[in-house]
């Protein structure tokens, strides 16, 4: 295992366990903003500037929905940037809105808006029956994809790559 | 070699894996799969925990795999930590 990977894998899971103990902590719902950019370099200067703009995407939707945010943290780990946040509000609803940021902001593609319900468990599309999300490259579920390796890595980041660049330029 | 405490490895986000291993009564090891794309690599994720807990010489015990969509690499790491973690 190479020690890139193992870090990230690290980040990832110290990440689940703290959204775990902020869901117990505050017995409130947790959303959590991760990029989706394949590859070793998560922390690059494009994901960044991405990682800003769907933050600020999101936070503009939970303003306008007078949504109160109980805590607040962002951090870059080796698995890139990351925004936790603890809300006063159900859910599902805000499943919802990461949905529509996923699907309708020019970088939703790129992003992850997990949602935890107070008691730490995950919601889900499937759980909202909304379809898997389909991959960057071709029209197939993204998961069926990435597992099977069914585009070359590179073609995969440099698309990722170019939604971020197409959308800091316009 | 029985499962003789509970320990988990990994997460339940998008792209990975949580493996849980704990203790049973039975003298069998038994392993729960759930996958997101279990049509597509139930048969895999099941092919490649096996192997694992076959080597690792674990004979009784229950082996629970949430998979969000994990990468193979990644569901192996995830087995192998939680395979360490029974022993630390």
């Amino acid at each position: 295992m190479s020690d890139t990977f193992k870090k990230i894998l690290e980040a990832r899971e110290d990440r689940w366990l703290r959204k775990k103990d902020l869901a117990e902590n505050y017995s409130s719902s947790i959303v959590c903003l991760t990029m989706n950019i394949p590859g070793p370099e998560k922390a690059g200067d494009l994901s960044l500037r991405a990682f800003e703009i769907l933050v600020d995407e999101f936070l503009g939707i939970l303003e306008k929905k007078e949504t109160r945010i109980l805590y607040q943290e962002r951090k870059i780990t080796a698995d890139g940037p990351e925004m936790i946040i603890v809300v006063d509000a159900d859910p599902w609803e805000l499943k919802k809105m990461g949905l529509s940021v996923e699907e309708s902001h020019i970088l939703g593609r790129i992003a992850d808006i997990d949602v935890l319900d107070r008691s730490g468990n995950p919601v889900s599309r499937k759980d909202l029956g909304i379809r898997q999300r389909k991959c960057l490259i071709c029209d197939r579920p993204a998961r069926e994809c990435a597992v099977l390796g069914r585009h070359d890595r590179s073609e995969v980041i440099e698309r990722a790559m170019a939604i971020i660049r197409y959308c800091s330029d316009s | 070699m029985k499962i003789a405490k509970r320990v988990t490895a990994g997460s339940l986000e998008s792209s990975d894996v949580m493996v849980t291993l704990e203790p049973a009564d039975s003298s069998e090891l038994e392993l729960m799969v759930d996958s997101i794309v279990e049509k597509q690599f139930g048969r895999r994720i099941r092919e490649v925990a096996t192997e694992m807990l076959e080597k690792s010489g674990l004979s009784s015990g229950i082996v629970r795999i949430q998979d969000r969509g994990a990468l193979e690499c990644t569901l192996r790491a995830r087995i192998e930590t939680a395979i360490e973690r029974l022993a630390s």
